[in-house]
């Protein structure tokens, strides 16, 4: 499955609003799949935002969060400032996304 | 997946990211807290047992949820001064601690806001690490579909 990130930020009120929306099913290892097999457990454990390469917040999610994750934060910073958003799985997979704030 | 092999996956995505140590160690770390155990032996591992409860950190989470896969839950900690991180425990969950949130940088507002799974009605405590301790605020989340 294709694991996208949507990625937005704006500036709002002199604050930029950054928000995410990730594609990933957080399985929690409890779940079967049609066949009445558990579906191996698979989630976001490490997430990290950053703001010009500093880093800004660190998200540690547990399996317990949602399927594609909603993320959404608000920073001082300006226009043109470049936002980016990595994550780690359990299973070692990782991408990251980055973005120019509007 | 029990345990031993849960073990097993997160420190070969460990090796797999010994380019990037300091994180891997951070993840060692959170890794106790996102086990299965009480809400309270969680509460109590995060803030050593001291805790105040306080207006200044705003949690919002739904009366009551329809769809408990996708139960949106934000804090608000703006009110605080100096929050270094924010946790969030859903009581009822076998893995109660649904999410940990470090603020790294001033320049981020102290708030979260993200979606969360819930098996049945249940108690949600926010958690606010700040520079003069822990201060904490809980709200009650009626599910009627779980989802977890």
């Amino acid at each position: 499955m294709a694991k996208k990130i949507k990625a937005r930020a704006k500036m709002k009120k002199g604050l930029i609003e950054v928000k995410y929306k990730i594609t990933h099913a957080m399985e929690t290892g409890r779940r079967k799949d049609k066949a009445g097999n558990l579906v191996a457990e698979e989630y976001i454990n490490h997430i990290k935002i950053s703001k010009n390469g500093v880093n800004m917040v660190t998200l540690t999610p547990n399996s317990t969060i949602s399927a594609n994750p909603y993320l959404f934060f608000r920073m001082k910073g300006a226009s043109g400032d470049d936002i980016k958003l990595s994550w780690v799985s359990n299973t070692g997979e990782k991408n990251s996304a980055s973005t120019k704030v509007k | 997946m029990n345990r031993r092999t849960a073990l097993k996956t997160l420190l070969g995505g460990a090796i797999a990211l010994s380019g990037m140590v300091p994180l891997s160690v951070l993840a060692n770390v959170n890794n106790k807290l996102m086990e299965k155990m009480a809400a309270i032996d969680a509460i109590n591992a995060i803030t050593n047992g001291k805790h105040t409860t306080s207006d200044d950190l705003k949690l919002q989470s739904p009366k009551l949820a329809e769809n408990g896969s996708q139960v949106p839950v934000s804090v608000n900690a703006t009110a605080l001064n100096g929050v270094k991180s924010i946790f969030i425990i859903v009581h009822e969950n076998i893995k109660p601690v649904a999410m940990r949130v470090d603020f790294d940088s001033d320049e981020v507002l102290a708030y979260a806001s993200f979606r969360v799974k819930m098996g049945k009605p249940t108690k949600v405590t926010a958690i606010a690490h700040t520079s003069s301790g822990f201060v904490t605020t809980s709200t009650n989340t009626k599910v009627t579909k779980g989802g977890c």
